[in-house]
């Protein structure tokens, strides 16, 4: 079943006789069924981002439309915008977005509570989660005690709290080190396993991007080509490196 | 571009934030300019004749005095300002030195755009200043009943804009220093990124506070009289203390309990509200503890000034038996149409009178021991003693023959009647009176006090009651030049009755000259000093309360980028604007009034110890002060929480 599909969605930035305007998305169609696990790939200026900020609410296309679970949250007012935001989509950020007023256990936990979810569902949920991301040990701590990997992972596990219909990953990977990368990949493929949890991935990183089910390019704001993982992971990683050559742009330079 | 260019800029661009900070100035420079505009106002020189010259020149000392407290606080002010202003934009200064500006640069960039807050604030307090010059002037005229033409001292304008302008160079320079060399430049610029560690407290400092306060309170309460002067400094320096800790312990103490307690925390918005407070409290604790004091010592003089005014009548003993009185006594004993000429007077005026009393006397002098200088007396009968009290609510007396009871008019500032050995005040237990030549000793029967007529008409304050058969033997042996009689008048709403007031002692002429008597008229003499200084008072109080509030302001908007950030996250999760916008409120709501608070209760316990020394109750008064304060806030805050709203943008 599609939880997210986009149809002719285009994005124009810079507008009407005031400078130039930039097409970062033309006519950009895509399905995402349920319980899939979706890389975005593409050069810098590719408009992956645009994308994701569409995807995410904060930023409105310039025409086209997008359909979450069958319906459309542009057509919502701003507050009820925010309260779809909550309850259907999940964030995580390149650079964690955690709010360092906040312990661990409470960065995680801020979205039901928000919501008025009861305590003992909240004390609940937040065990299973921590469980399943392995942060169970540092929920009291404080965001700038503990490492990246286990930072990106508290947001992960924040963005899975209020089972959202899909969680929407900006670049993961961006600031973390290989092992750490490896480790929350490892999560995210495990959550969407166990949890059947559907991720949107954007990613420069073929290695991050191999842990998908399903490779989206984009080039030039355009769907440029589509990868379907068949076998194990690490024949899925060649695939996408010859595709990223083939692509061009920043990631064949020194071939 | 000069580095004048790039400072004119700044200010240009953050002008929200020095925007408080420039309208405090403004203000401190409005008030100075108003006070040395009277001051040196040709009419209050004190070779011109007319007006009262005593009030006058009280009134240009009191402007003088203020003048010297406005210059004192604003030092303080201009000097705390500047130097929070300085350390939060430690990440500004790291760049410009990146950028390879120099330390010199840097310091004069810092005093170019201090100099030109410090044009904008003396212009626009000055120009302020002229604006109601006007209007300062109208409501002296009242108070010191004398004409002050609008003018505009060049003298009062020199010294204003030289002080002021001497002043903030000075203590920007001064600041400036604090610009710390030998930092890293990453350090610097890293600055406002470094996360903040849960702050924390000292169990013991935090009782110990709390302690401080209680032990202050305490006494604050049960001391009296003159201990109350005694106590004073101490209990003011254990406040102080215990405030400090209060914010700089306490507070984050209770703030960590309430961030253990989960049910209050998980809910809504207080997860984040609550645990952002406690970081914000440790960065304010400071501010707060200043905004408290000071607002202690506004909240306490400006309500006991205000009592004082309310309760002029009381404090200055004019609460008096009858409001008008006329004496007749020596050519004017038998002037019968006298009264009726007053009374059409005030009936003309639509005042309306109560009552008249017409008591038939005579006044003695009596040496009570031999050698020691003669004391009058006012006799009354057992009769019109009692005639007089019982409307008054006075027990009633009866006085056996050959026995006296004294009237002592003043029952001092506490309401009562109770005569005990400490407050008598006769030293004599028999007295002798004249009856034609012989003298006839009097036994003392008891004492009671409290006024039964208005001591102040008649010009002495001694009153015996006797009985009356004694008494009528006294009044048959007085010879007519001794007889007096006292009219007393009691009308309703003698304030009003100044205007008339006035029309009847002019009728009255000389004749009546010093037997004649209004309260209205003393009081209305009274009220005017108070009134100066009751508004003299406010007009500071107002820059102090506009000048901690900019200062919490100002810590307020040094931190809102880094709220930003934090609202930013909170959005992109799923927090509405609504809720956010309640966290917002929520904090700076408790920023704001949580020195109100303890600068409220503190000059609750100041009130209670002055009405210990006083004898009075200043609480009903006192409530009324703090009520028009509590507006101010209020307003204040939401503007300030609408700014802030405005201000603040979601990254």
């Amino acid at each position: 079943m599609a939880v997210l599909e986009t149809k002719g969605l285009s994005k124009i930035y810079g507008g009407k006789g005031k400078g130039i305007s930039v097409k970062a998305l033309e006519d950009f169609n895509m399905t995402i069924n349920e319980g899939e696990f979706v890389g975005v790939m593409g050069p810098s200026g590719s408009g992956k981002t645009t994308l994701l900020n569409i995807l995410a609410t904060i930023d409105s296309p310039s025409s086209g439309e997008i359909l979450v679970n069958g319906k459309n949250p542009y057509s919502l007012e701003e507050d009820q915008l925010s309260i779809f935001r909550r309850n259907n989509l999940g964030f995580i950020f390149q650079d964690f977005n955690l709010l360092d007023t906040l312990s661990v256990k409470e960065n995680i936990i801020l979205p039901l509570v928000l919501e008025e979810v009861e305590r003992k569902e909240i004390e609940k949920r937040v065990d299973d989660i921590a469980t399943t991301l392995n942060i169970k040990d540092i929920f009291k701590k404080r965001t700038y005690e503990i490492s990246g990997g286990q930072q990106q992972r508290t947001a992960c596990a924040r963005a899975l709290i209020n089972n959202p219909t899909i969680i929407l990953a900006d670049e993961p990977t961006g600031n973390l080190d290989s092992k750490a990368s490896y480790d929350l990949m490892l999560s995210l493929e495990r959550i969407n396993q166990e949890k059947k949890a559907t991720i949107v991935m954007v990613t420069h990183d073929a290695f991050a991007a191999s842990f998908c089910n399903r490779i989206i390019m984009i080039k030039d704001g355009k769907f440029f080509s589509e990868l379907v993982k068949k076998s194990n992971r690490q024949v899925f990683f060649k695939e996408i490196l010859d595709s990223l050559s083939l692509l061009g742009g920043g990631y064949n330079e020194n071939i | 571009m000069k580095i004048s260019n790039m400072a004119v800029k700044n200010v240009r661009g953050n002008l929200y934030r020095y925007i408080m900070y420039c309208l405090s100035n403004a203000f401190a420079v409005t008030a100075f300019y108003i006070f040395a505009n009277f001051v040196f106002h040709p009419s209050i020189d004190i070779r011109s004749a007319d007006g009262h010259p005593v009030a006058r020149m009280g009134a240009a000392n009191g402007m003088i005095i203020s003048q010297v407290i406005i210059v004192i606080f604003s030092i303080l002010f201009v000097g705390y300002s500047t130097s929070i202003f300085l350390k939060s934009r430690g990440k500004e200064f790291g760049l410009l030195s990146l950028y390879g500006m120099t330390r010199k640069q840097i310091k004069k960039y810092v005093l170019i755009e201090n100099t030109i807050l410090s044009i904008l604030s003396i212009g626009t307090g000055v120009l302020t200043g002229i604006v109601f010059s006007k209007l300062f002037f109208m409501i002296m005229e009242g108070f010191l009943s004398l004409k002050l033409p609008f003018n505009i001292s060049l003298k009062a304008l020199g010294l204003t804009c030289i002080i002021f302008f001497a002043l903030f160079e000075i203590i920007s320079t001064f600041m400036l220093f604090q610009i710390r060399r030998n930092k890293e430049i990453i350090e610097q610029i890293k600055s406002s990124k470094v996360p903040k560690t849960i702050p924390e407290f000292s169990k013991a400092k935090a009782i110990l506070g709390i302690t401080l306060l209680i032990i202050g309170y305490i006494i604050a309460w049960f001391v009296h009289d003159v201990a109350v002067v005694l106590a004073m400094i101490p209990v003011t320096l254990i406040v102080i203390i215990g405030t400090y800790f209060l914010f700089t312990q306490f507070s984050i103490a209770v703030a960590n309990r309430i961030l253990r307690n989960e049910k209050l925390l998980y809910n809504k918005t207080n997860l984040v509200a609550y645990s952002q407070m406690i970081f914000k409290l440790q960065d304010t604790a400071k501010v707060l503890f200043l905004a408290a004091i000071l607002g202690a010592i506004t909240f306490t003089a400006t309500e006991t000034i205000f009592s004082f005014y309310t309760e002029i009548p009381r404090i200055s003993g004019l609460n008096n038996a009858h409001e008008m009185v006329i004496v007749q006594r020596g050519d004017t004993l038998n002037n019968n149409e006298v009264i009726e000429n007053i009374k059409k007077k005030l009936e003309d005026d639509k005042i309306k009178i109560k009552e008249i009393y017409e008591v038939e006397s005579t006044s003695m002098d009596i040496a009570i021991n031999e050698g020691e200088e003669a004391e009058t007396f006012f006799i009354l009968s057992n009769h019109d003693y009692n005639r007089l009290a019982k409307p008054l609510g006075k027990k009633l007396v009866e006085v056996k023959e050959n026995q006296v009871i004294y009237n002592h008019p003043y029952n001092g500032l506490v309401e009562s009647e109770e005569v005990t050995e400490e407050n008598r005040k006769t030293r004599w237990d028999e007295i002798g009176l004249n009856i034609g030549d012989k003298t006839k000793k009097f036994k003392l029967d008891k004492e009671v006090h409290g006024q039964v007529i208005t001591v102040p008409g008649v010009g002495y304050s001694r009153v015996l009651v006797l009985n009356d058969r004694d008494f009528e033997e006294i009044i048959k042996n007085t010879k007519e030049k001794d007889l007096i009689i006292y009219n007393g008048i009691k009308i309703d709403n003698w304030k009003d009755s100044y205007k008339v007031s006035m029309v009847i002692e002019e009728s009255l002429g000389d004749r009546y000259d010093g037997n004649y008597y209004s309260t209205v008229i003393s009081y209305k003499e009274v009220s005017r000093i108070y009134g100066l200084i009751l508004f003299i008072g406010f007009f500071i109080a107002f820059l102090f309360f506009i000048a901690s509030g900019s200062i919490i302001y100002f810590k307020l908007f040094n931190e809102i980028k880094q709220d930003g950030i934090e609202y930013g996250i909170l959005k992109k999760i799923g927090t509405t604007e609504k809720e956010i916008n309640k966290i917002i409120t929520k904090q700076i709501g408790i920023i704001f009034f949580l020195p109100f608070i303890v600068g409220t209760s503190h000059s609750f316990f100041a009130l209670k110890s002055l009405s210990n020394l006083l004898m009075g109750n200043l609480f009903s008064n006192g409530l009324v002060v703090m009520l028009g304060y509590l507006v101010f806030q209020v307003v204040y805050f939401m503007v300030i929480r609408a700014i802030y709203i405005k201000r603040i943008q979601y990254t």
